[in-house]
């Protein structure tokens, strides 16, 4: 089954390349019947990555050990859901993951080709070719899923800390995310490759971003909210270069999602797009690198590593190629026109992407940090949490200021009267907020005092919008509130689509920096009645108990917690031992009070006496951090809901001018 | 096509020259703020191993990476927890006392690393810093979602 | 040995698949044209209209919620309105049409 397996990948790989060739071919040749070729081999190789991957979980649920793969990842003991969980823990497994997502995207995404943009397709092809050829060599050659050796009587067992129900979410969402990235790059490539500069492939390619940035900020708060109770060391996001892998080519996308706006309504910043996109793409591939390997801890870890060349090699392809394109169709690229004023809409995209790609670069260098040093022969050294903080700080308020400006704003230029109109709400908001804070002592943190104040006065702008467009529609026709409100969202869904996005930033915000700047810890060793304050919880140890899993054993503290004096229940922090994979795994008790805030309490050890070493959190609002992925989520939705009315526009456009083979297969 | 007949003449020009320089404020500032820290903040700390670690690094903040060989005591110790590392390559150690989280997957034969001061040859952890890293079973695991 | 009959099945198909639309000659209907200098400049053109248009109807929604004062909507409207007409009437010469040809 292993040979079919891996048959099957270099068949497909095979494909990939004759995809390329045909592709190409048809392009220059202006062939119809290569560029049929080449979108079935694309087909072809759908089925047999299909093939690929039902041998592949037919192994792993089977406890198929001779498998290498499967061997390494799972046990006859693991429970069957995170047997399937465990088909993308592996390298081997999560590419063969990406590589499945990669093909169906890339059909879809030739689907979406056919109103005016046909003549792309012979190019497309060859490009997403080139994207799966290089995640298929891959899987054929360092990092095969289909390596097998004399089985063993059972496998070494899943890492415990994958043993969790968002294994099942948070990296097909991440994947999802970095493969959907490479659409918008391969479009935006055959796009300049073709000679088609109009703004075309941006609305192609939109919603595509869209999506895949959506998946990527839901991963990454998946990843965060299970760091946050699984991994247990209280908090959500440690800068760890595998988290800052999702979060690079996040920002980078989120400029982008700004700046093709520009273009789509100025025509300006052509050049600046496909930059950004490819940019993305590019990392989104290192994100992938980084995620599968520890390689960048060392210069030596990278070159004894089996896939790093191979990703090198990817990476300056990616950004050499797109960069010569670029070169290439320069004299296209002009723009139609120029911002006018710095108090224009536009500027303040131009700002916003400036502040985003500067914080992608920061945390870039953080990443590459110890490479660079070793690089230029110092000893390695490495940069932590602080360096990311200060640029989150630094460029974030910023941006948050930005995003309060920007609706308020007219295109092109606004005067002054208008902005001091527009601005005295949101500013009085600001500092109110701001005065208030300071006199609840919240001024301990002035990043957090200052954070909030922006907050406020960002979300009175936002909200404001929502009131302002609502009361411009009521009093336009005879529409009631409701309707009005709804009606207004329905026809300028991506603008309404994108406040509902930043006020999901805000409340994000708001819990990060209530759960960070104002949070209250307390340890202790507490013997059977002694007692733990928090803030104004308290901890109450009342002895251990011990409990069976399925495949672990466990001791828990057991903990009447008060909040305020009033008694809020039991919380039991525990410690279970894992009997095939000999670890043990840390569960934290967690207590959410009314008020958005965290008790949050872990048991670090258990001393022989029975008397129990615990770390407890109060983290007030953290709860808004999981609050607003669903905001986020949301507006996404409403941004990526189909335009009826731009699809009408845009059909008629090519109606008007019909473009060769716009009929194509 | 940049300049529609309704402007008047001489305003687009001078706009411009206007935003070009805002632009390039802007940048420079982003740039500037990215240099002066990174510059000045210091923020990065050497990473070392066992045996680098014991040339002439006492008295500094360092991260030392290496395998356990013993440990004694744990997170629950009022002495915390005290464990020798060995280099990867040598046979030289450092003894390391730590107080705080305990990861997971710490015992003895395990790759670590840890922040922390050297004092005298022995490494004063910071607390919550120690992770270990990649058990080579796991391809997975690894730093990855522990604290940095 | 029934592996590598399952991979030569396979490989057979693959091929067969991919051989497919190349098995008859080339005919003129399998000839894929490019976009002409005058199509690509007509896009643009009409883009450029569409652009316009929209920007209209924006301009308006940022009136009514009093994002611009006035005198700043009068002159951009009419800004646009020019930017939409000039394009349209470029248009109309490359397509050799007069006035009443625009739409």
């Amino acid at each position: 089954m292993a040979l079919v397996g891996q048959g099957a990948l270099i068949l497909a790989l095979l494909l990939a390349l004759w995809a390329i060739a045909a592709g190409l071919a048809a392009a220059t040749g202006r062939d119809a019947r290569l560029m049929r070729s080449a979108a079935l081999a694309l087909w072809g190789i759908l089925g047999l990555v299909a093939v690929a991957v039902a041998i592949f979980v037919h192994a792993i649920v089977t406890h198929d050990f001779s498998f290498q793969v499967v061997a390494s990842s799972t046990s006859r003991s693991l429970p069957w859901g995170y047997l399937i969980t465990s088909a993308w823990a592996s390298q081997a497994g999560s590419l063969l993951l990406w590589v499945s997502i990669l093909i169906v995207f890339s059909l879809l995404a030739l689907r979406a080709t056919r109103q005016g943009l046909a003549e792309i397709r012979p190019w497309l092809i060859a490009i997403l070719g080139a994207i799966l050829a290089f995640f298929l060599l891959l899987l054929v050659v360092p990092a095969s899923p289909f390596a097998t050796q004399v089985a063993p009587p059972d496998g070494n067992g899943l890492n415990p800390a994958l043993q969790n129900p968002y294994m099942a979410t948070h990296p097909p969402a991440l994947y999802l995310g970095y493969v959907g990235l490479a659409i918008p790059f391969a479009l935006a490539m055959a796009s300049m490759l073709a000679g088609r500069v109009d703004a075309r492939w941006v609305v192609a390619s939109r919603r595509w971003t869209l999506v895949a940035w959506g998946f990527l900020g839901v991963g990454m708060l998946l990843g965060s909210h299970w760091a946050y109770q699984e991994i247990g060391w209280g908090g959500f996001w440690a800068w760890d270069p595998v988290e800052n892998a999702a979060l690079m080519p996040w920002l980078v996308a989120t400029a982008f999602l700004h700046s093709v706006i520009v273009q789509e309504k100025k025509g300006m910043l052509k050049v600046w797009n496909i930059a950004l996109i490819a940019g993305a793409f590019a990392l989104s591939i290192f994100g992938t690198f980084l995620t599968r390997s520890g390689i960048l801890s060392s210069v030596h870890a990278f070159v004894e590593s089996d896939i790093g060349w191979y990703f090198i090699v990817a990476l300056i392809l990616v950004c050499g190629g797109s960069t010569l394109l670029i070169v290439w169709r320069l004299p296209l690229l002009r723009a139609d026109q120029r911002i006018e004023s710095v108090a224009s809409r536009e500027a303040t995209f131009l700002f916003n992407n400036l502040l985003l790609v500067g914080m992608a670069f920061a945390v870039l260098w953080g990443v590459v940090f110890p490479l660079l040093t070793e690089a230029v022969g110092r000893v390695r050294e490495t940069v932590s949490s602080p360096f990311y903080e200060f640029f989150a700080i630094a460029f974030g308020i910023p941006l948050l200021l930005l995003m309060g400006i920007g609706p308020l704003i007219a295109w092109r230029r606004a005067s002054l009267a208008q902005l001091r109109r527009s601005f005295l709400w949101p500013l009085v908001a600001g500092l109110v907020a701001g005065a208030a804070m300071l006199a609840l002592g919240l001024g301990s943190s002035w990043a957090g005092a200052a954070t909030g104040s922006v907050c406020a006065f960002t979300a009175v702008t936002i909200i404001s919008e929502f009131v302002r467009g609502t009361r411009a529609r009521h009093s336009l026709g005879d529409e009631r509130w409701p309707t009005a409100f709804a009606r207004m969202i329905g026809k300028n869904r991506r603008r309404y689509g994108g406040y509902v996005v930043h006020l999901g930033i805000i409340v994000f915000v708001i819990g990060a920096i209530g759960s960070s700047a104002y949070e209250s810890r307390a340890q202790g060793l507490l013997e059977r009645g002694q007692t733990l304050a928090i803030g104004d919880a308290t901890l109450t140890f009342r002895g251990v108990e011990e409990a069976e899993g399925p495949n672990y054993t466990q001791r828990a503290a057991v903990l009447d917690a008060t909040l305020g004096g009033e008694p809020i229940g039991t919380l039991a922090p525990a410690r279970r031992a894992y009997t095939r994979e000999q670890t043990t795994s840390n569960e934290v008790a967690i207590h959410t009070t009314l008020s958005g805030g965290d008790l949050f309490v872990i048991l670090d050890g258990i001393r022989g006496d029975g008397a129990v070493q615990i770390k407890a959190f109060y983290k007030p609002l953290v709860t808004l951090i999981w609050l607003s992925g669903l905001i986020f989520v949301l507006g996404v939705v409403l941004c990526v809901w189909p335009d009826a009315r731009e699809r009408r526009r845009i059909l008629r456009r090519y109606a008007e001018e019909p473009l060769s083979g716009e009929a194509g297969p | 096509m940049s300049e529609s007949p309704a402007a008047t003449p001489e305003e687009p020009k001078r706009g411009l020259r206007h935003i070009r320089l805002v632009v390039a404020l802007a940048v420079a500032s982003i740039l500037g703020t990215f240099a002066v820290y990174t510059a000045f903040a210091d923020t990065s700390i050497p990473v070392l191993g066992v045996a680098q670690a014991a040339t002439g690094y006492d008295g500094e903040d360092i991260r030392l990476e290496g395998r356990v060989t013993e440990a004694t005591g744990d997170a629950a110790d009022p002495q915390g927890l005290r464990f020798t590392v060995r280099d990867f390559e040598t046979q030289e150690t450092i003894r390391v006392v730590y107080t705080g989280s305990v990861p997971d997957a710490f015992r003895v034969g395990r790759e670590v690393v840890i922040d922390g001061r050297l004092e005298n040859g022995v490494l004063a952890g910071t607390p919550d810093t120690l992770v270990t890293k990649c058990p080579s079973k796991y391809e997975e695991q690894g730093t990855s979602t522990d604290p940095a | 040995m029934i592996a590598y009959l399952v991979l030569a099945a396979l490989a057979v198909a693959v091929v067969v698949l991919v051989a497919w639309p190349l098995a008859r000659p080339a005919a003129e209907r399998d000839h894929l044209d490019a976009t002409t200098e005058g199509q690509r400049r007509r896009l643009a053109l009409r883009e450029e209209r569409d652009l316009a248009l929209e920007a209209l109807k924006e301009l308006e929604l940022d009136h009514a919620t009093h994002h611009i004062s006035d005198v700043d909507y009068a002159d951009l409207v009419q800004r646009e309105r020019v930017r939409a007409a000039e394009a349209i009437r470029a248009l109309d010469e490359e397509l050799g049409t007069g006035p009443q040809g625009a739409r």
